[in-house]
């Protein structure tokens, strides 16, 4: 495949599929830094990947397949060193934050973030709406074991939403 | 918020993307990755290469030349057995270039055979882990490093046929203290980082399948 045209898909599959790239970055991400670091890497990932991309599954399944597989091994990468960087440090500006944030969507986030890394994987792909079929041929476990591990992390948010219900959620 | 209001928060997201992308920092980002992966690539490739066979063939060209022009220059009565040296030293390069194209052939193919799950990626992973792990004892191993080892020795060939004193295998083998320890120290270290690595992958295992 020429450069030329892989440019061009990794330019469409960014233009239509960036935002799996942001939630997968916010979650396995730590800092600012960290988020910046590891979007850059998926997106490089992605880009290496179009020409293994035969169609069998959706461009958007591809995708977060690439993108998980990515956090997975930055997250190897992160713990090899110690611990991710500081906010500010080394931070590129790549990623622009808007000035407003809804604070449920941060409350989610942080609900993620107390998952194992694997839980945090099936908790993405469960809130985008994939089929448990979909989640089973991603990570490479059977349907009934994301079943399980789903309805497990479903109960926990449900309890945490019951628990935090008289605030201002 | 209930669970179905949470869904719909998260969806808000396809919307309004949580960050804006700099699109200029990120085409420059790319290709920069790429080249650096490139580089540690051609690090680990180039690294054995140029840090063990390079070396060798560098050091005993230098090194036999030397004898060679000392005899052409009639400093030094020639020897068969400088050619059984120089001999030896191409044969063990050659040995030492075949083991390690060995090793990368089998280490692909410990990589082959797996597929596109994130799960089957980390035991592509595991696999490779492992087939490091397994080359500490082995004779491929061994002879890949082995050059070195061997460049040392043919080297105080040459300088004792250079200087006219007779041959002392003792002091011959001396010159390995000064590799040996190296290739221990270097080889324990990599170790330690490939069961890091191996701890972690398993453990990634451990979480995608509890059961097992």
């Amino acid at each position: 495949m020429l450069k030329a045209e892989r440019d061009r898909i990794f330019e469409e599959w960014m233009e239509a599929h960036q935002a799996i790239l942001f939630k997968v970055a916010r979650a396995y991400g730590a800092t600012h830094a960290d988020r910046e670091d590891l979007f850059q890497q998926m997106a490089l990932q992605v880009w290496h990947s179009i020409e293994a991309f035969r169609g069998e599954a959706a461009v958007s399944t591809w995708i977060y397949q690439v993108a998980l597989n990515t956090a997975l091994a930055w997250n190897r990468k992160e713990r090899k060193h110690g611990q991710g960087r500081q906010d500010l440090e080394a931070a590129t500006g790549l990623l622009v934050s808007p000035a407003s944030h809804d604070p449920r969507l941060e409350w989610i986030y942080q609900r993620i973030a107390e998952l194992d890394e694997v839980n945090r994987s099936l908790a993405l792909l469960m809130l985008d709406g994939f089929s448990y079929r979909d989640m089973s041929q991603i990570l490479g476990i059977s349907e009934s074991n994301v079943g399980v591990k789903i309805n497990r992390i479903k109960a926990t948010l449900v309890a945490q939403l019951a628990k935090e219900s008289n605030d201002e959620l | 918020m209930n669970f179905d209001q949470m869904l719909e928060t998260w969806r808000t997201q396809d919307k309004a993307p949580l960050y804006g992308v700099r699109r200029e920092l990120l085409r420059l980002g790319v290709p920069g990755e790429q080249a650096d992966l490139d580089r540690a690539l051609g690090r680990d490739l180039w690294g054995v290469y140029w840090g063990t066979l390079g070396t060798s063939v560098a050091w005993l060209a230098v090194v036999f030349g030397l004898l060679f022009a000392a005899i052409s220059w009639g400093d030094v009565i020639p020897s068969a057995w400088d050619y059984v040296a120089l001999g030896i030293g191409i044969g063990t390069i050659l040995l030492s270039a075949g083991a390690y194209r060995a090793s990368r052939k089998r280490q692909a193919l410990y990589a082959r055979g797996f597929g596109n799950s994130i799960q089957e990626e980390i035991r592509r992973n595991l696999a490779r882990v492992d087939y490091q792990l397994s080359r500490y004892g082995r004779l491929t191993s061994l002879l890949m490093y082995a050059p070195m080892a061997v460049a040392g020795i043919l080297t105080f060939w040459v300088i004792v046929r250079l200087s006219g004193k007779p041959f002392d295998w003792l002091h011959a083998a001396a010159s390995l203290l000064f590799i040996v320890p190296g290739w221990v120290v270097w080889s324990l270290w990599f170790k330690k980082h490939l069961l890091a690595y191996r701890r972690r992958f398993s453990e990634l295992l451990g979480l995608l399948n509890p059961g097992n």
